[in-house]
């Protein structure tokens, strides 16, 4: 009896050595090469040609900053180019802290959509990855510039897309929201674009603009004051500033309002079997700069200014909308998704035609600017003799 | 010595039970953004199926269901009907630890056996169904609170990422296609709780059957509904349709402010939890039966080989992943209506009459019956 328990005991014990085993698939932290963010061209031939930004960890040990290491790598497929990189140093590359992914011009003019598969499908990539298109030859020569502030490039830009609230020329695309744009019904897909301009010292890269899609492939590229313009229609204004002009017997005088927040509504409506698009745009926004001294005081003179800013936002809105329309037929407004959304009905009818239907779709747009104080100053600051 | 469990108990195991792997697999995708909808059908559909198991375990109150199944249906039959239940509770034990292997196998640990991930969730499940079903009924009352909590947690935080344009547009495609997601809820998880019915035995005197029921499917049916309702707010229909595990991605997409994010793993320690009930509650409706099958008096003794046996037949059921989900797709509603819906009926018919035949012909009642009109006042 006694003998049994000690070998029951020994069993047991066997047993649990086997749990205590810990993780299977366990990778100690400072082995981890973890990657920030990943350029993806197009080789020669048809492989992928990947350019990693590393996070150095080795100098973080020694209160040396975290350095970026660049690394390159080819394949045939976004996997393979990854695993190829053991060959040539001996990283396994980590990718749950991933934040960028920069698409090349060919890559996303063939179809951006094969490779975005992997960063959805893999486990350690993140669904809100931001999704970048490279407006230069390549999409890896945009790591070769250092950011002035930070070390990583990555990082840098995330902060850049986080910053976008203040700003709203860029439009952050998270991987899952350019998958729900690309297989949405009524809606082709943005994509922010990356160029490189020269700075104050030496070249660096900076968001320009968007890259316009259709289904998955690149159609061409807006300048990143249409961004702004866009992300009025999108309904991604969160802070920005409106320059309105206004025409006066000395010449054009600017002033400069802030935004203090904006809301889109994109209303479809069906009369005698023609769609057209009404679009409320709604902005509270405060006066910050009177460039050229405009006299305010008075409410005729202030619903002047407000009138003249709305119309103008009114005609860049429009032009906007014409240039895509006619450049390249890519409802990137989600036009036709508001209709889907909103006339189920109509939309099964139109839904086929809906390329012909938006190139000549009606627009009207009514902005509406409020203006909610004028800063410190109560009156124009006068130039005397 | 006789295990009783509280109402209060019942009902929390029962709403993890529900929750189970539901917390994390999408059941009823094809209805898109009309989920929800697909959702309250489902449990307005469960609330009648649920009153038929009421009813059965209230006729014979204290006995499980095999004990009922032979009464009603005498020794030969009742062992035949015993026998497909008990081979359904241990195959859904078995495809729940399948679902959390490959769950925890896809998500985080690629290159690890799924055995091992099966062998030591086994472990903890053999233990809790050998300590009898109060213990789960304690374990959860501790847990249950801190359960809620995360699942409220993660859907207030995502609560910035909510686009409810995403419900939009009402049903598009028609009814159809919400009526086959309302059924293949309703057989996944909700009409489930039909193991139930091998555990209702043990509820307390004082406790209500109904009320048990009727409770957990309230509770389990809201938390399942908040958390296909925020995966598909946060996603969106494209992308959630894509995903295999859609509550968690969605969770991997919280980011608050830059601090607060990557806190997926809150979605893997519920279905953890409710994983770790569904099927310690199938193991131990297994095993009671098993015992009953053969005369074992002492069931706890029998728990580890068929838990055992769980695990490794959860390895064997399905060759991959893609198999699996393909068969709980689209071969499971079937396969659940003869356990969920034929037996129970059949057995509730049979304990209908058998009850009043021996209501009639007893004049003095005995404690079954007796017992049947104690249940009827009650649930009246």
């Amino acid at each position: 009896m006694n003998s049994l328990k000690k070998l029951l005991t020994l069993l047991y014990v066997i047993l649990f050595i086997m749990l205590c085993t810990a993780c299977w698939d366990y990778r100690e932290v400072d082995r981890l090469t973890i990657v920030a963010g990943i350029a993806i061209d197009k080789a020669y031939d048809d492989d992928l040609l990947l350019t990693f930004e590393v996070a150095d960890l080795l100098g973080a040990k020694s209160d040396k900053p975290i350095k970026s290491v660049i690394m390159e790598s080819r394949g045939e497929t976004f996997m393979s180019a990854i695993r190829n990189i053991l060959s040539k140093d001996n990283p396994r590359l980590y990718f749950g802290h991933t934040t960028v992914a920069i698409l090349s011009r060919d890559i996303a003019e063939e179809g951006a959509m094969k490779v975005v598969d992997f960063l959805l499908r893999d486990g350690e990539p993140r669904l809100n990855i931001n999704l970048f298109v490279s407006e230069e030859e390549t999409a890896s020569e945009l790591f070769k510039y250092k950011p002035s502030l930070t070390e990583l490039f990555s990082v840098e830009l995330t902060n850049i897309m986080d910053e976008q609230k203040n700003l709203a020329k860029a439009i952050p695309v998270p991987a899952y929201k350019f998958v729900n744009a690309v297989s949405g019904e009524g809606i082709s897909a943005v994509l922010p674009s990356l160029c490189i301009v020269d700075n104050a010292e030496g070249k660096t890269v900076k968001v320009c603009g968007t890259a316009i899609f259709k289904e998955d492939r690149l159609q061409g590229f807006i300048s990143g004051e249409d961004t702004f313009t866009l992300s009025f229609i999108l309904d991604e204004v969160k802070g920005g500033v409106i320059v309105a002009k206004k025409d006066s017997e000395t010449g054009e005088k600017k002033v400069t309002l802030e935004i203090l927040d904006s809301k889109t509504e994109i209303k479809p409506v069906y009369s005698d079997n023609k769609i057209s698009i009404e679009i409320n745009i709604d902005v509270k926004a405060f006066l910050n700069e009177n460039m050229g001294g405009i006299e305010l005081k008075g409410e005729d003179r202030r619903a002047e200014l407000k009138k003249c800013a709305e119309e103008q936002m009114n005609v860049r809105i429009k032009e906007l909308i014409k240039k895509v329309q006619e450049g390249y037929g890519a409802d990137i407004f989600g036009f036709g998704n508001s209709v889907y959304k909103n006339m189920p009905k109509v939309w099964k009818e139109k839904k086929d035609e809906w390329g012909n239907i938006f190139r000549d779709l009606e627009v009207t747009v009514n902005t509406n600017i409020e203006i909610k104080h004028l800063g410190l100053l109560l009156e124009p600051i006068k130039i005397g003799d | 010595m006789k295990e009783v469990i509280s109402e209060k108990q019942a009902i929390i195991i029962m709403s993890t039970y529900i929750i189970g792997s539901s917390a994390i697999l999408s059941a009823g995708s094809q209805a898109k953004q009309d989920i929800w909808i697909a959702y309250i059908i489902a449990m307005v559909m469960a609330s009648i199926i649920i009153a038929v198991y009421g009813r059965i375990s209230s006729i014979y109150l204290g006995k499980n269901i095999y004990e009922i199944m032979e009464l009603v249906f005498g020794k030969v039959i009742g062992k035949i009907f015993l026998l497909s239940f008990m081979c359904y509770s241990f195959t859904l034990g078995a495809l729940v630890i399948r679902d959390f292997a490959e769950f925890v196998k896809i998500v985080s640990l690629p290159t690890t056996p799924l055995c091992i991930f099966a062998y030591s969730a086994v472990v903890l499940i053999i233990w809790a169904a050998r300590e009898s079903i109060e213990v789960l009924g304690r374990f959860l009352s501790i847990f249950f609170p801190i359960y809620i909590l995360m699942i409220s947690t993660v859907t207030l935080l995502s609560s910035s990422l909510f686009e409810f344009d995403n419900l939009k547009p009402v049903l598009y495609d028609g009814f159809k296609p919400v009526l086959e997601a309302s059924y293949s809820i309703f057989t996944f998880p909700f009409a489930e709780v039909v193991v139930f019915l091998s555990i209702m035995g043990n509820l307390n005197k004082n406790g209500s059957i109904y009320k048990v029921y009727y409770c957990s499917l309230l509770i389990g049916g809201i938390v399942l509904f908040v958390i296909a309702v925020r995966s598909l707010l946060v996603l969106g229909v494209p992308s959630k349709l894509l995903q295999y595990f859609p509550s968690y991605t969605s969770t991997r997409t919280i980011r608050v402010g830059t601090f607060l994010q990557r806190i997926e793993a809150s979605i893997a320690i519920v279905f953890m939890i409710s994983g770790f009930t569904k099927t310690t509650v199938c193991l131990h409706a297994a095993t009671k039966g098993l015992a009953h099958l053969f005369n074992i008096k002492n069931y706890h003794r029998i728990a580890a080989p068929v838990g055992i046996l769980m695990a490794l037949y959860s390895l064997y059921m399905y060759g991959d992943a893609v198999k699996m989900s393909e068969w709980t797709a689209e071969i499971y509603p079937y396969y659940a209506i003869p356990h969920q819906i034929i037996y129970p009926v059949l057995v509730w018919i049979a304990a209908e009459i058998k009850s009043r035949i021996t209501g009639k012909n007893n004049a003095t009642l005995t404690e079954d019956t007796g017992n049947t009109e104690l249940s009827e006042s009650n649930s009246s």
